[in-house]
């Protein structure tokens, strides 16, 4: 599905990320773990365009996708959904405006499609009719977080990208957001990248773990064989999990 | 220092050929143009108003000290209205707009930037140029425009105020001399001015807000330079502005 | 009734608001005569006030001189068809107004937006709860430094910014109107007297008190966040920008009693 070739992208002269090479295979959780700064962020938005690399190629779905303009890349985001670390939700726009601005974008629908939509999306990450008009700052940070995915869900991708989706949330909510990852995945049967530094919830619900330090791969498995791995930072993590 | 102020014009001037381009073959929403304009003009009515009216309020203060040693009171209404709208009102009120208007819009940019909403329209398939710099600046050029003009409004009466109040003539003799002095020419003039400083101001606050980076510090620092840019650029346009108003008036009374 | 509750609700936000300002200005004004005093941090930020400044302030000023000789030149001719009272009007204009005025506008964007969004950072960062909690005063610590620095500067960059102003008045209006260095000045002496740069002075120290006040005061009421910075920065640069404005206007009526 995602497939990435030896990349390297730096910021002037600073390289974040030194020849990555992995592979995402289609309907699969994949996790990537890595400590604060090691370029897990830039990684994912690589993917959709974001940020281009400097050097290598990523491929999505036999296309390549990092020399790809502004215009060309149009189908490739709607294939692959991105949820910000922040909400990133319009301050200016209701709640139903916020969700259906990728459909207006996507589909020429009616209202009354675009609205079946809205509510289908909101129910998916469990939250009700009655918050539609309400304004992003009128809600908690976590329903904000939740609108944030119902908005990328909308649009139907094949592929969603978490941009550390439970960073700064409390452990009842970092709960429910993980357990909302896995069963968006099995629903809607997507494919799934999260960026984060959550062990736990990564040995619960990935199905393969891709471990990033200092721009490059140190372990790539199953949560079975990550448990066994030996590699020191790798070790310091899992010393997190009792 | 130099090299980046290059730079910096540079970027300024690609960013609003990329504005334009990006509007040249796609539908722009006239709705959230129109939402613009209108929440620009609401918001910096009052602070416009009252910086108009006491500039032309200054200003008549000023000219009543000097011209009443030649005793020539009864041009006072005509020069301080002139002056007013030709040079120093289009200044001092495009100065207040830059703050208010310049330095909230590239705050807001600023905000969508690192909270990565700016991010969040490319992913969903929308341009943001399009969809949230073009309807600014277009607001912004539309609104300071008439913004502006609403400030020289008031500085005529900021000005008739204190000419009855301070200097002590009525109100038919300040108004008396307006029209043989300030001719159709100078409010063009004031009025291209007011255009020219609108562009200059939309330019910068949406540039250097779209081109924010660095968390919340990095929106205060884009504030900072936006308003700094914005008055140095006003001024330089205001120097460029009269030059060729003079030019244009020595050429009307040449022929 | 709605209405009422939310009308009441503003208007004790605002009577708030003004007895913050009084409590600002009150503890700056008590915390700066006090001792210990912090020459270091003084100097420190005097220099960027006033050395910092300086580039700017001396470019925009002189443009704007020539385009008030420009004006006046064409106002003159207007009335009374020739343009030799131009260096006295505009030596007086600059002097009075334009000097002091522009520069405090200048001041206003890059000093005051600066320590708008530098208090506002150390406020949504939990700087200034960290300096509380080390027992330092944060008004001594962050406004005193900033606003005997602002009034120091206010003033040297007011009578650097007129000198600037008249040096390309001068200028212009040899190269422009052909009046010679020596006709500038002698016209100039006609009408400008002692007190106009005493009170060009008077209004750079005003001007230089009311910037850091305000700046500090929006500063400290950032609230939290990226938006909350910007907010703050943006409402301190308007407000000071209009403050100064009829601050000025203030100074300009009361000093025309004093010649």
């Amino acid at each position: 599905m995602i497939q990435f070739k030896n990349v390297y992208k730096s910021f002037g002269d600073k390289e974040v990320l030194k020849g990555i090479s992995f592979e995402v295979k289609k309907g699969e959780i994949l996790f990537i773990l890595g400590t604060s700064g090691t370029g897990k962020s830039v990684l994912l938005k690589n993917i959709v365009g974001l940020l281009k690399p400097s050097r290598g190629e990523i491929w999505v779905d036999q296309q390549e996708v990092s020399r790809l303009t502004e215009r060309e890349l149009f189908p490739i985001r709607k294939k692959c959904g991105m949820v910000f670390q922040h909400p990133a939700l319009f301050d200016s726009l209701t709640i139903f405006e916020n969700v259906a601005f990728g459909i207006r974008r996507h589909f020429q629908w009616g209202l009354e499609e675009i609205r079946k939509k809205v509510q289908e999306c909101l129910k998916a990450v469990h939250l009700g009719e009655d918050i539609e008009l309400k304004k992003p700052a009128q809600l908690s940070y976590g329903m904000q977080k939740r609108v944030s995915l119902a908005r990328t869900l909308a649009v139907g991708p094949e592929v969603l990208l978490y941009d550390e989706p439970t960073t700064g949330l409390d452990p009842v909510t970092t709960n429910a957001i993980n357990l909302l990852i896995k069963e968006l995945s099995e629903e809607f049967h997507v494919t799934s990248v999260v960026v984060s530094h959550d062990i736990q919830c990564a040995l619960d619900i990935a199905h393969r773990i891709i471990f990033l330090d200092q721009g490059q791969i140190i372990e790539e498995g199953s949560p079975e064989s990550i448990m066994k791995s030996s590699h020191p930072l790798v070790r310091s993590f899992l010393e997190e999990v009792v | 220092m130099v090299l980046r102020l290059v730079e910096d014009i540079g970027g300024c001037v690609q960013f609003v050929g990329q504005v334009f381009s990006s509007v040249r073959h796609q539908k722009v929403s006239l709705h959230s143009l129109v939402d613009q304009i209108w929440n620009v003009t609401v918001q910096s009515m009052s602070t416009t108003s009252i910086a108009g009216f006491f500039v032309g309020a200054i200003m008549t203060v000023q000219f009543t000290m000097q011209i009443q040693e030649f005793g020539a009171l009864a041009y006072l209404g005509g020069l301080a209205t002139s002056g007013t709208i030709r040079e120093v009102g289009p200044l001092l009120i495009a100065f207040m707009l830059s703050g208010k208007i310049g330095a909230y819009t590239s705050a807001e940019l600023g905000t969508m930037r690192v909270t990565e909403q700016i991010d969040a329209i490319r992913c969903l398939g929308a341009d943001p140029i399009k969809e949230i710099i073009f309807p600014r600046f277009a607001g912004i050029v539309i609104s300071s425009f008439f913004l502006l003009g609403l400030g020289l409004v008031m500085s005529v009466w900021g000005g008739l105020f204190m000419g009855m109040f301070f200097s002590g003539i009525n109100m038919d003799e300040y108004l008396r001399y307006i029209p043989r002095i300030v001719n159709w020419g100078s409010i063009s003039g004031g009025l291209f001015k007011c255009f020219v400083f609108s562009v200059v101001l939309a330019s910068i606050c949406t540039y250097k807000g779209y081109t924010t980076r660095g968390g919340a510090k990095g929106v205060g620092r884009s504030v900072v330079q936006t308003a700094v840019a914005s008055m140095v650029g006003i001024v330089v346009a205001d120097w460029l502005t009269s030059f060729l108003m003079d030019v244009a008036t020595q050429i009307y009374l040449g022929v | 009734m709605h209405l009422m509750t939310a009308l009441g609700t503003q208007v004790t936000e605002m009577v708030w608001a003004f007895f913050e300002a009084v409590d600002l200005v009150g503890q700056t004004l008590w915390q700066a005569i006090k001792p210990p005093y912090r020459f270091k941090d003084v100097i420190q930020q005097l220099y960027f006030v006033a050395v910092g400044s300086a580039p700017i302030v001396i470019f925009s000023v002189a443009f704007a001189a020539i385009v008030t000789i420009i004006e006046a030149s064409f106002h003159m001719k207007l009335v009374i068809k020739n343009d030799a009272l131009v260096p006295g009007f505009a030596a007086l204009l600059i002097l009075r107004e334009l000097g002091p005025v522009v520069t405090a506008l200048l001041l206003t964007s890059r000093v005051g937006a600066g320590i708008a969004s530098e208090v506002g950072t150390m406020k949504v960062t939990e700087q200034i709860d960290a300096l509380k909690m080390l027992g330092i005063h944060p008004i001594k610590f962050i406004v005193v430094p900033r606003f005997l620095a602002c009034l120091i500067g206010g003033v040297l960059l007011t009578s650097l910014s007129n000198g600037i102003c008249l040096f390309s008045a001068v200028m212009v209006s040899k190269m422009k109107l052909g009046y010679t260095t020596g006709y500038f000045l002698s016209g100039m002496r006609v009408f400008v007297e002692f007190q106009d740069f005493l009170f060009a002075l008077v209004k750079g120290f005003f001007f230089g008190g009311i910037i850091p006040l305000m700046s500090c005061f929006y500063g400290f009421r950032c609230r939290s966040g990226a938006e909350g910075v910007g907010r703050a920065t943006t409402k301190s640069v308007v407000s000071s920008s209009v403050a100064i404005i009829i601050v000025d206007f203030i100074l300009s009526w009361v000093f025309s009693y004093l010649y």
